[in-house]
């Protein structure tokens, strides 16, 4: 009898544990799907990929960003606001941008929205000129899972204030 | 009886009406409650009110921000940091920081999660200097409801961009 409430009680501890795991295991992978978007956010910039860029955004009228050059600095909204940038800087060949994030961190606020905040050293090689010129920025993307997949629904990148 | 039937019929409409039109009066209070988020953001730095500043917050180490001075140029990480900024702005004289936000924006991404997006124009008034600055800059606020209040989960202001 000793026994049999022995197996029970481990059995239901098995059971408990094996409930409470899964929770784990989706909020890690979702903060990989993440990463791996703004992972893919840079390959897009590097290797001069729109479609690939366009796949990060929610196409929608209430996507909005402050971008860091002039021409953004005020609000722009939906997709096609930010599309024509993105074609510009995609006339160049792949490797004329470059972009690379460091210290990504995702904060999940919920199961499906998710603040995510970084740095990036964005490099600019023209294709005659041959001089390079690169600046350090700051972004938050907010992000929220869309038809079961990770968009950027809002974001706000700046350069470094100097004073 | 043809009568208490018909009148009972229309209460039933008249009910199944205000049901119906209860979830469009609940989201734009929703928005207007988002909206004071800015609205008290902005009378807190005016009036040095440390307290109301520190209750617009989430309470968390998750609570981020990105601000437009060279001393917050990285992110600022915890609430305990962020309240602790705004303690050392609050030494000066009220009136020597003057802070008004321009067409705020709200996007609900949900019930519980919005993002505020907003112009600023920011008076420094020193005491001892004598000489004014303005900066106009461009806010994101990302909010919470958090035990039923909105709170500021992450920030991002940056500069107007030069060029």
């Amino acid at each position: 009898m000793r026994m049999k409430s022995m197996f029970g009680f481990i059995s239901i501890v098995t059971l408990a544990l094996c409930l409470s795991l899964p929770q784990y295991v989706t909020a890690a992978s979702d903060e990989e799907k993440i990463v791996q978007m703004m992972e893919n956010f840079d390959k897009a910039i590097n290797t001069a990929d729109l479609e690939l860029m366009s796949s990060l955004f929610w196409h929608s009228p209430k996507y909005s960003s402050f971008g860091p050059p002039k021409n953004l600095a005020y609000l722009t909204k939906g997709w096609e606001g930010i599309e024509e940038m993105w074609k510009t800087m995609f006339k160049y060949p792949a490797g004329t941008y470059s972009s690379s994030a460091h210290n990504v961190q995702v904060a999940m606020l919920k199961d499906d929205v998710a603040v995510v905040t970084s740095y990036s050293v964005i490099t600019f090689r023209p294709p005659v000129v041959k001089e390079e010129t690169s600046e350090l920025l700051r972004g938050t993307s907010v992000v929220q899972k869309i038809g079961g997949k990770w968009l950027i629904v809002h974001d706000h990148a700046s350069r470094l204030p100097i004073e | 009886m043809k009568v208490r039937t018909m009148i009972g019929l229309l209460s039933c409409i008249a009910l199944a009406f205000c049901l119906y039109m209860t979830p469009s009066a609940d989201a734009a209070s929703a928005e207007e409650e988002v909206l004071q988020v800015v609205t008290y953001f902005a009378k807190a730095m005016n009036t040095n009110d440390t307290e109301r500043m520190s209750s617009l917050w989430w309470n968390s180490q998750k609570t981020s921000t990105f601000g437009p001075p060279k001393a917050m140029a990285f992110l600022c990480q915890g609430y305990e940091s962020i309240v602790m900024w705004f303690n050392d702005m609050n030494k000066s004289p009220v009136g020597s920081y003057v802070r008004s936000f321009q067409n705020p924006q709200v996007t609900m991404l949900n019930d519980n999660i919005a993002v505020i997006t907003a112009y600023s124009i920011f008076i420094q008034n020193p005491p001892v200097v004598k000489e004014q600055f303005v900066s106009q800059e461009r806010s994101t606020f990302v909010v919470q409801k958090i035990g039923g209040k909105w709170v500021i989960v992450h920030a991002h202001a940056s500069a107007f961009p030069a060029e």
